[in-house]
C-alpha cells in the first residue's frame, strides 16, 4: 500500500462517520443513574397511581411511568419525582448584569445554575438546548453537585449571589430551594431569573430564602402567551405581585420581539400594569431579540424599537427602564429618577462606574432601590 | 441483474407486496394501504395456547407472528411480505415501547420472532436495530442494551453515537429535533409496539409510541394528544421510513395506561399487523373498547378521551381511521 493510500483510509472513515451520523459532536455515556432522582414537592396523589403536579399552573395529572409537561418530574409508581434534583448542566461564573439584574449588587459575580427542562415553550427561547429538552439528552458533565458544594463553588468563585436561570428555575424547584436556603445562611443570596409561572404556594415558601427574582416577562398579551409560549398570562401577573407583597427585590425583562410584542399600545398597558400593581421602582429592561429556535424568520430587534419602547415607559412614570442587548446604549445606565444624574455606567454587562453610596444618589441624596450591598 | 432490478422488474406480477395492498413501494415512498386500491387490512391474529407453563412458548408465538405478517401484507409468508418492502442492505429500526416495564412492553419472543423473519427475509442481523427513547428504557423492557457486537443491536437515542438532530423540524403543531437513529442511521422502520391503554391519548398502541423519536414527546400530550400524534406521523422521514406497525398483544391493558395497572391487564394472547399504521390504531381502539365493555368501564368516547388524532391523521391522508372501511383479517 502506498503511503497516500494509507493516508486516505482515515480520512474516509472519519468523513463517513460523520456523513452516516456515527461521530457525534459528543460521546457520552448513557445514564441510569438514581443519585438525581429526589421526590418531588408540591404534588398530589390520585387514583391508579397517577398524580397531580402542583407546582406550575399546568397542574399536570400524570400517570405512572409518565412525565409532567416539564420533562424532568416522573410519576414513580403513585410518587412523584424529580431528576434533576443535583443535576445542573450549566454552571457558569456570570457578571450579574447578564442575569440582567441591574439593581442587584453590580459588578458582581454571580454563580449562574440551571437543569435541563421547562414549563413553558417560548418558540423564541435563547437557551432551548438546556430548556427544552429532558435532563438524560444533556450529558451530566458536572456529576452530582450538591446544594453544599454548589454554595461552596460559589463561595470559593467570589460569587457575591447564586443565580437560577437559562433554564426554567420553576422546574428544578426542590434543587432551587435547598441551595437558596443553604447559600442565604452563607450570606451568597440566591436569585431567580424565571418566567414567573409558578403556583403561589410554593413560590411563597421560596421567596423566604430568595435576595431577588427577574421575570422573564412575554407579552402583556394573553393570546401571545398561549399561541407563542404555551403558557398563559395571569399566572405570571400574579407571581409579580406575590414577590412584591413579600418584599423581594424584582426586575422584569420584556424580550421585545419584531411584529410579535412590539406594539407600542401594548407596552403602554404593561406600564400602567406595572405602576399599579408594582409600583414605579421595577426597573423593566427592553432587550433584544435575535433569532433563534422556532423564531428564525424574524430580524433582530431594530434599535429605534427599544429606545421607543423605553421612552413610552419612562413617560408612563416607570423610574428605571433600560435597554438590553444593545451594548454600549446610553439607556444602559442608571439614571437617579429625581435628578437625573447618571449613578451607575455600563456597557453591555461590565460595569463602568458605580456612584451610589449607602442606597442613595451622590448628587440629590435620592435613595435609588436595588441591593446594593 | 440485481435483487432490486428483478423486484422491479416483475413486482407487477407478483400475487403479494405493495401492489396487491395498493400500498407499500420499494422506492420508499410509503403508501398507506387503503387509501388506493383496496381497503386498508389489519392482521389480528390470537393463540390461547401461547402460554405455556407459565411462559410464553416461542414457536407459537413465531407461528402466530408469522401468519399476522403474511396477512397484513398478503403475502405467502411473512419474509416474502418483508422482502416487499425492504430492501437489499438495509438498515432495519424496530421501535419498541417499554415504558411499562417488562409487563406490558413487547416480549423478548416477539423480538427474537420478528428477527427470524426478517433474517429470512435477507436482514442481516447486525442491520436489525431495535430501539428505544434511551437505553433505561431499553432496560426497564428486560433487554440488555447491545450497541455493538453480533446479533441486533438494542439501543436508545442516548447510546454513543446517536443522539438527536442539532436543529428540531416542523410537521403541523409539533418541533422537534428527530432521533438519529431514524434520520440517518435506518432505512426501514419498523414500528413495534403493545395494544393499551393511554390515560391522554386514549389508545397508547401504534402511531403514539412514536413520539419516543422526537426530543420532547412531553410538550404534545396536551388536548389529548391531537394533533400531535398525526403531526408525527407526518413527518417526512417517519413517512419515508415507516413501513410496518406490528402491536405485541399478548398481554394488553384497558385502563390506566401507559404504565402497567395489573387491574387492568389482560392476556389477548394475539399481535396485530399492518401497513396502515392509522387502521391499525383504528383497530386497537376497538379493542380497548371492547375489553373496557367487559370490566364495566365505559368506552373511550364515553371516558372523555377518544383517539381524535385518528380521525386528524386520516384527514390529512396519512391511513384509513373508518372501521367499516378496513379489512381486519383475523385467525
Amino acid at each position: 500500500m502506498k503511503r497516500r493510500e494509507f493516508l486516505k483510509l482515515p480520512c474516509a472513515y472519519v468523513a463517513g462517520c460523520a456523513l452516516g451520523g456515527l461521530a457525534p459532536r459528543r460521546v457520552r455515556a448513557a445514564e441510569n443513574d438514581r443519585r438525581f432522582v429526589h421526590q418531588a414537592m408540591w404534588f398530589k396523589q390520585l387514583k391508579d397511581k397517577k398524580v397531580q403536579c402542583q407546582l406550575c399552573p399546568r397542574e399536570c395529572e400524570i400517570a405512572d411511568q409518565e412525565r409532567g409537561w416539564c420533562g424532568n418530574r416522573e410519576n414513580e409508581g403513585g410518587v412523584l419525582k424529580t431528576y434533576v434534583y443535583g443535576r445542573p448542566v450549566s454552571i457558569n461564573n456570570d457578571p450579574i448584569e447578564k442575569k440582567p439584574f441591574f439593581h442587584v449588587r453590580p459588578g458582581t459575580k454571580s454563580l449562574s445554575i440551571s437543569t435541563a427542562g421547562c414549563n413553558m415553550e417560548c418558540q423564541w427561547c435563547q437557551n432551548w438546548e438546556l430548556s427544552q429538552f429532558r435532563p438524560e439528552q444533556i450529558p451530566a458533565r458536572f456529576g452530582y453537585v450538591s446544594p453544599d458544594r454548589m454554595v461552596s463553588i460559589a463561595g470559593r468563585a467570589g460569587s457575591k449571589t447564586i443565580a437560577f436561570t437559562y433554564g426554567e428555575p420553576v422546574v428544578f424547584y426542590e434543587y432551587m430551594l435547598d441551595i437558596a436556603k443553604k447559600s442565604k445562611t452563607a450570606g451568597i443570596p440566591g436569585v431567580m431569573v424565571s418566567n414567573g409561572y409558578i403556583q403561589a404556594e410554593p413560590m411563597t415558601e421560596l421567596l423566604k430564602y430568595l435576595g431577588a427574582v427577574k421575570i422573564d416577562f412575554k407579552a402583556y398579551d394573553r393570546e401571545l402567551y398561549k399561541k407563542w409560549c404555551r403558557g398563559t398570562l395571569d399566572p405570571v401577573l400574579e407571581t409579580m405581585k406575590l414577590v412584591k407583597k413579600k418584599g423581594v427585590w424584582l426586575e422584569m425583562v420584556h424580550l421585545t420581539i419584531p411584529t410579535l410584542n412590539d406594539d407600542p399600545d401594548e407596552h403602554k398597558r404593561l406600564c400602567e400594569w406595572v405602576l399599579e400593581n408594582l409600583g414605579p421602582d421595577v426597573p423593566l429592561h427592553f432587550t433584544r431579540f435575535h433569532p433563534t429556535y422556532k423564531v428564525k424568520n424574524l430580524p433582530p430587534t431594530p434599535p429605534s424599537t427599544l429606545e421607543r419602547a423605553y421612552e413610552t415607559a419612562r413617560k408612563a412614570g416607570i423610574h428605571y427602564p433600560y435597554v438590553g442587548n444593545l451594548p454600549g446604549h446610553e439607556a444602559e445606565n442608571t439614571r437617579c429618577h429625581k435628578c437625573k444624574e447618571t449613578v451607575i455606567k455600563r456597557v453591555g454587562f461590565t460595569l463602568l462606574e458605580n456612584k451610589i453610596v449607602d442606597g442613595k444618589c451622590p448628587k440629590c441624596g435620592t435613595k435609588i432601590p436595588g441591593l446594593w450591598k | 441483474m440485481k435483487r432490486r432490478e428483478f423486484i422491479k422488474g416483475v413486482g407487477a406480477g407478483l400475487a403479494f407486496g405493495g401492489a396487491v395492498l395498493g400500498g407499500c413501494k420499494r422506492d420508499g415512498s410509503r403508501a398507506a394501504v387503503g387509501r388506493k386500491g383496496g381497503p386498508a387490512r389489519v392482521a389480528v391474529f390470537q393463540d390461547q395456547d401461547v402460554r405455556q407453563k407459565g411462559g410464553l412458548d416461542p414457536k407459537r408465538v413465531g407461528g402466530m407472528l408469522e401468519r399476522a405478517l403474511k396477512a397484513a401484507f398478503g403475502s405467502p409468508d411473512a419474509a416474502a411480505g418483508l422482502r416487499s418492502v425492504i430492501a437489499d442492505g438495509d438498515v432495519v429500526g424496530i421501535k419498541l415501547n417499554c415504558l411499562a416495564g417488562r409487563p406490558l412492553s413487547p416480549t423478548r419472543e416477539v423480538c427474537d420472532a420478528l428477527a427470524g423473519v426478517l433474517k429470512r427475509a435477507g436482514v442481516s442481523t447486525d442491520d436489525m436495530f431495535f430501539f428505544e427513547r434511551a437505553e433505561r428504557d431499553i432496560r426497564k423492557g428486560g433487554f440488555e442494551v447491545r450497541r455493538g457486537g453480533d446479533g441486533p443491536r438494542f439501543v436508545g437515542n442516548d447510546s454513543p453515537g446517536f443522539n438527536y438532530e442539532p436543529e428540531p423540524e416542523m410537521s403541523g403543531q409539533v418541533g422537534s429535533c428527530l432521533s438519529r437513529i431514524v434520520t440517518r442511521r435506518i432505512d426501514v422502520m419498523i414500528n413495534l409496539g403493545v395494544l393499551k391503554d393511554h390515560n391522554l391519548a386514549g389508545v397508547g398502541a401504534g402511531m403514539k409510541n412514536l413520539f419516543g423519536i422526537i426530543h420532547n414527546p412531553n410538550k404534545y400530550h396536551e388536548d389529548g394528544c391531537d394533533p400531535y400524534v398525526a403531526d408525527v406521523l407526518a413527518f417526512p422521514v417517519v413517512q419515508k421510513k415507516l413501513r410496518l406497525t406490528i402491536l405485541d398483544a399478548l398481554t394488553a391493558q384497558c385502563e390506566g395506561g401507559p404504565g402497567y395497572l395489573p387491574a387492568y391487564a389482560f392476556e389477548f394472547n394475539g399481535i396485530l399487523a399492518s401497513v396502515d399504521p392509522v387502521a391499525l390504531d383504528r383497530v386497537a381502539w376497538d379493542l380497548i373498547d371492547k375489553q373496557r365493555k367487559k370490566k364495566g368501564l365505559p368506552g373511550l368516547e364515553k371516558a372523555g378521551r377518544p383517539p381524535r388524532w385518528i380521525e386528524t391523521a386520516r384527514k390529512r391522508g396519512l391511513g384509513e381511521g373508518d372501521l367499516s372501511k378496513i379489512e381486519v383479517v383475523s385467525g
